[in-house]
């Protein structure tokens, strides 16, 4: 049994809308960390936006 | 042979650490995934299974782990960057060893795990969670093992970069991403902003990422100090992108005229009136 998990294979990966709505709110946050000494945090936020769309199927539109 | 299954459970898990801030409990949470997604009869290979035990207390097969190393080491001949460290030729695991270097060979040997062992099932589930496995290595593990344990800290960086060159062809915006991590982590900054670039450039814009790594370039040059540069990019961007992105890229505009030149801070420019960004 293959998973797609991480791919395209709707039983298993989030919703596009889901990958939007949290890769959308993740930049945000980075984004408030912007003039602090955060940059950790900040990178740690945008590797997880990146990581949740990885190999994702296109934007919904 | 290792079988991996996609158990509904799994699942539920790996997704929940999709959506979950991530902390230092991050590598055990993956290898605990990893172990739970195994069918743990494997066909003559136990000490490798014990590799990957989340409770095998911290002990482990010494021979079989570096049996392990020499195969990584194998696949490494390949990598010539100039701020790796090399492998060493002859290195012997010892039995008993502290929770950061248990975690740093535990990943190591999940991040090149089909050099390892026959891998059958839901093969590309493990990539996923290979993928956590990455994160996991550098924002917790590597750090944490760089002072007092320079040989597993090399070769964790080894698997890393290994796992992250399996996807040159099929993603190399994804590959461009981790390799930039992995030059970060190594405080190579130029290399980093180069390849958050590539990734960006190698993104079409309607994948989910494309802001993402938009963001994680614009922000990589205010981090350098290259304000300007951060400015016009965005305003190409903007020129360029679909309008149901515009909102968001005038707020990173925003975000960059407002900053005061260095996103870490570190400028002793002084910072500047906050003004609206008419676009």
């Amino acid at each position: 049994m293959a998973s797609t998990l991480g791919g395209n294979d709707p039983s298993h990966d989030l919703t596009p809308e889901e990958k939007d709505r949290e890769e959308k709110k993740l930049r945000e946050e980075a984004r408030k960390l912007l003039d602090g000494k955060n940059k950790k945090e900040r990178t740690k936020k945008l590797n997880r936006a990146n990581e949740i769309s990885r190999e994702k199927a296109k934007r919904a539109h | 042979m290792l079988t991996i299954q996609t158990k509904p459970k799994v699942v539920a898990g790996y997704k929940r650490l999709l959506l979950s801030e991530w902390t230092d409990s991050l590598p055990d949470e993956v290898i605990g995934l990893l172990w739970n997604s195994m069918n743990h009869i494997t066909e003559g290979d136990q000490s490798l299974l014990n590799l990957l035990n989340p409770a095998s207390n911290h002990l482990l097969s010494a021979e079989r782990f570096s049996s392990c190393v020499m195969r990584i080491r194998e696949g490494s001949k390949l990598i010539r960057w100039a701020r790796f460290p090399e492998l060493p030729t002859g290195y012997a695991a010892s039995k008993k060893r502290p929770a950061g270097v248990w975690h740093a060979n535990q990943l190591a040997v999940v991040l090149t795990l089909n050099l390892h062992a026959e891998v059958i099932g839901g093969t590309e589930f493990l990539v996923d969670l290979q993928s956590l496995a990455f994160q996991a290595a550098i924002l917790f593990v590597l750090p944490d093992i760089h002072d007092k344990h320079l040989v597993e800290h090399a070769i964790l960086l080894h698997a890393a970069a290994q796992f992250a060159i399996g996807y040159v062809s099929s993603d190399p915006a994804h590959y461009s991403f981790l390799m930039s991590m992995i030059h970060g982590y190594l405080g190579d900054d130029e290399q980093r902003l180069h390849l958050l670039e590539t990734s960006f450039r190698f993104t079409d814009p309607q994948d989910h990422s494309y802001l993402t790594r938009a963001e994680a370039y614009w922000m990589e040059l205010l981090d350098l100090g290259r304000k300007h540069e951060a400015e016009e990019f965005l305003f190409a961007l903007r020129a360029t992108s679909s309008p149901d992105h515009h909102d968001e890229i005038r707020d990173m505009i925003e975000t960059v005229v407002q900053s005061n030149g260095r996103a870490n801070g570190s400028t002793s420019t002084p910072t500047r009136k906050k003004r609206r960004v008419v676009i």
